[in-house]
C-alpha cells in the first residue's frame, strides 16, 4: 500500500517539478529541499572554460590518427556505398536514400557553422510583410545569431541561441529578454530554433516520405516532405523542402499544417536565398556575438526547470492599474465589440503577470514570469513575423489556442482568445499601448 | 533510431563530446565532491576515459552520456574513498561570517553535505531533473530506467535531503 502511496506521490511530484501542478502540503516542503539543493549545485562552467579544458584533455596526435584511421576508412566505404546507390538505381536518377543523405552532408559536418540568408513570406491565410533573417548557425555547438530585418533594411530583431542562454533583442524598444533555455520563453523552442536546424535534425532522424524531380527558379531541383511534428490534436507539421539538384542545398522550405480530415495549409514559405558551409575558424570573430547596447532595459526569465507556481490573485481597481511600473498596455477601454472588464494580478512565486479581460479575449501583460497558460507547444515557425516596425511571434499555446505575443519595455503583452483569427489578432495588436497614469 | 544516430556522431567526435558534455559533468561532480576545482580535475580524467573507450563503445540503447555520468560516479566514489584515508585538515572558510549571513553559510554547507551524501543514482536523477533540467523522460533514457523509477529516486533523495537537513537540525529551506 505505501509502495502504492509513494508512486503516486512521486508523479505528484514530477509534476510539482514540471510547474504542471501546485504543491501543498508534503510535497512543497519535497519541492523546497529539492529546489534548494539543485541551486546549490547550479553554477555555470563557461565556453571558456571547456576550450581550455579540451585543449588539454585533448590527446596527441599518434592517439588521434588511431581514431581517424577507421574513421577515413569508414568515410571512404560510405562515399562509395553512396556512389553504388546512385549508379545503381533503377531509373538513374538519385535514390531518396541518397538525396536525404547528400542533403544532410550539404549542411557541413561538425567542424563547420552555415551562414544563412532566408526570405520568410507568410502562408496565404497571413496579413502581414514579408522579412529577412541573416545569421549564422553551428549545429555541432547548438549555437546560432540571427538578425531579422524589414523589407527596408530596419532591424527588427536580434537572437543569440546559446547553449545555456538564448538573448533576444528589440533594437526598436531597447528592450531584451535573456532566458536559461528556450523552454523558459513563452513561445517555446519555436522561437529560437531557426528552420534549417529543424531541418538539419529532420534530416538525421527520420526518413523523407517523398522525393520528387522538380524544376526550381528554372533549375533542377529535389522535393521532398519530412515530418517534424505530431501533436495531441491530430495536427501534423511538416517541412516540404526543395533543394538544389547539383548542390543538394535547400532553396526552400514551405512548412504546412495537415489537421484531422486531410485540410493542409502553408504556415510560412522560407526562401533560403544563401546557405553556405564555412570551417567554424573562418567565420568572423563576431559571428556568434551579440552586445547589447548600453541602456538596455533587459528581463530575465524564470529558469527552465524551475516550476512556476500560482500563489494567488487579486482584482485589481482601474487607480491600482494606472499606478503599476512599468505602466500597463491595454486596447483602450473596448475591443473585439466587448468593453475593458477585469483586470487581474497573478502572483507566480516568480514574479507577477497582469490579465485584461475583453470578453472571451485576454491581454496578458508579464515580465520575468511567463503566465502558464501562454506557454507554447509546437514548432510551427510563423513566430517572428514583422507588423509594422515591431517584431511579432504568433504561435500555439499548451491548451492549443493561438496566441500573439511583442515586447513591451521590460516585459511582454500577449493576446490570446478562442475565437479569433490570425488577422484580427495582428489588427488588435496594432492597438496595444500603454495604459495611462491619470 | 535517432539515439543510435547521435549515438555514432559522439563516438565518433572527440571534441563535440566534451563540449556537449563538459560543463554538466563539472557540475555533476562538484555535488558529489563539493569542491569545483577537484571536479574539473577529475571531469578531465573522465573525458580522458571517454576518448579511450567510448569509440569501442557497443549502442545499447543508452546515450554516451549514460557512460559519462557513471565514469564521473565511479570516479568521485573512488575519490571520495580516498579522501576517507587523508588527514583531516579543518574546513577553511573565506571569511568570518555573523548573524543571518552566517546562518545561510551554515544552511548551504550543510544543503551540501546533504547533496554529497546521496547514493549515487538518487544523486544522478537529481542532477539530471534539477540541475540540468532535463524532462524525466530524457532522465529515464540516461538513466536506463523507467520514467516511473526516475520519480521514485526523486522522491526518495527529497526525503533523505529532508532527514539529512533535521539531522543537523536545519529546517526546510525557504
Amino acid at each position: 500500500m505505501r509502495r502504492c502511496d509513494d508512486r503516486l506521490l512521486a508523479r505528484s511530484l514530477a509534476d510539482a517539478l514540471d510547474g504542471r501542478a501546485q504543491p501543498t502540503g508534503e510535497l512543497e516542503a519535497l519541492v523546497r529541499v529539492l529546489e534548494a539543493a539543485a541551486a546549490e549545485a547550479r553554477f555555470d562552467v563557461s565556453q571558456a572554460e571547456t576550450e581550455r579544458a579540451l585543449a588539454t584533455a585533448r590527446p596527441g596526435p599518434v592517439r588521434r590518427l588511431r581514431l581517424l584511421l577507421p574513421v577515413a576508412v569508414a568515410t571512404g566505404v560510405a562515399v562509395a556505398l553512396a556512389a553504388g546507390l546512385l549508379l545503381l538505381s533503377p531509373s538513374g536518377s538519385p535514390t531518396l536514400v541518397n538525396v536525404q543523405a547528400r542533403a544532410l552532408a550539404a549542411l557541413g559536418g561538425p567542424g563547420s557553422v552555415l551562414e544563412v540568408t532566408e526570405r520568410i513570406v507568410p502562408g496565404p491565410a497571413g496579413g502581414f510583410t514579408p522579412s529577412t533573417r541573416t545569421g549564422w548557425i553551428d549545429a555541432a555547438r547548438g549555437e546560432a545569431r540571427f538578425t531579422q530585418r524589414t523589407t527596408d533594411g530596419t532591424v527588427v530583431d536580434e537572437t543569440l541561441v546559446e547553449r545555456s542562454r538564448i538573448t533576444r533583442y528589440a533594437p526598436v524598444t531597447g528592450t531584451a529578454v535573456i532566458a536559461g533555455s528556450c523552454a523558459a520563453l513563452a513561445t517555446g523552442c519555436a522561437s529560437a530554433v531557426d528552420p534549417l536546424t529543424v531541418y538539419r535534425r529532420a534530416l538525421e532522424r527520420v526518413a523523407a516520405t517523398a522525393a520528387t524531380p522538380v524544376t526550381f527558379a528554372g533549375a533542377p531541383a529535389y522535393r521532398f516532405s519530412l515530418p517534424v511534428q505530431a501533436l495531441r490534436d491530430g495536427v501534423r507539421i511538416a517541412q516540404v523542402v526543395t533543394v538544389d539538384a547539383r548542390t543538394l542545398l535547400p532553396e526552400r522550405i514551405e512548412w504546412r499544417e495537415r489537421r484531422q480530415g486531410g485540410h493542409v495549409q502553408t504556415a510560412a514559405v522560407i526562401d533560403i536565398r544563401d546557405a553556405g558551409a564555412v570551417a567554424r575558424d573562418q567565420a568572423p570573430d563576431d559571428a556568434f556575438l551579440l552586445a547589447l547596447p548600453p541602456k538596455t532595459v533587459v528581463a530575465q526569465l524564470a529558469a527552465p526547470g524551475r516550476p512556476v507556481r500560482l500563489l494567488g490573485t487579486r482584482r485589481l481597481t482601474p487607480s491600482e492599474a494606472r499606478a503599476l511600473s512599468p505602466p500597463l498596455y491595454w486596447l483602450g477601454p473596448r475591443a473585439a465589440g466587448h468593453p475593458l472588464g477585469a483586470i487581474t494580478l497573478y502572483r507566480y512565486n516568480a514574479g507577477v503577470a497582469v490579465q485584461l479581460r475583453y470578453g472571451p479575449l485576454l491581454v496578458w501583460d508579464y515580465g520575468p514570469v511567463v503566465p502558464p497558460p501562454l506557454l507554447g507547444n509546437r514548432l510551427v515557425p510563423v513566430k517572428q513575423i514583422v507588423i509594422g516596425s515591431r517584431s511579432v511571434r504568433v504561435y500555439s499555446t499548451v491548451g492549443g489556442q493561438l496566441a500573439v505575443e511583442r515586447d513591451r519595455p521590460g516585459g511582454t503583452v500577449a493576446l490570446i482568445g478562442p475565437i479569433f483569427t490570425k488577422p484580427a489578432y495582428f489588427e488588435a495588436i496594432g492597438h496595444l499601448r500603454p495604459l495611462p497614469d491619470r | 533510431m535517432q539515439g543510435e544516430a547521435r549515438f555514432r556522431r559522439e563516438q565518433h567526435d572527440f571534441d563535440a563530446l566534451f563540449r556537449a558534455h563538459h560543463a554538466e559533468i563539472v557540475r555533476y561532480l562538484a555535488a558529489r565532491l563539493g569542491s569545483r576545482e577537484e571536479a574539473a580535475d577529475i571531469a578531465a580524467d573522465v573525458f580522458v576515459e571517454a576518448w579511450r573507450r567510448v569509440p569501442g563503445l557497443r549502442w545499447r540503447g543508452r546515450p554516451v552520456l549514460a557512460w559519462l555520468y557513471r565514469v564521473a560516479a565511479n570516479m568521485a566514489a573512488d575519490r571520495m574513498t580516498a579522501r576517507r584515508r587523508e588527514p583531516v585538515a579543518g574546513n577553511v572558510h573565506d571569511a568570518a561570517a555573523s548573524g543571518d549571513e552566517a546562518a545561510s553559510v551554515i544552511e548551504r554547507e550543510a544543503i551540501r553535505r546533504a547533496l554529497a551524501s546521496l547514493p549515487p543514482d538518487h544523486a544522478i536523477a537529481v542532477h539530471l531533473r534539477l540541475v540540468e533540467g532535463y524532462p524525466f523522460a530524457d532522465v529515464a533514457r540516461v538513466m536506463g530506467r523507467s520514467v516511473g523509477a526516475c520519480q521514485m529516486l526523486v522522491l526518495r533523495a527529497g526525503r533523505e535531503l529532508q532527514t539529512a537537513l533535521e539531522r543537523e537540525g536545519i529546517d526546510a529551506p525557504l
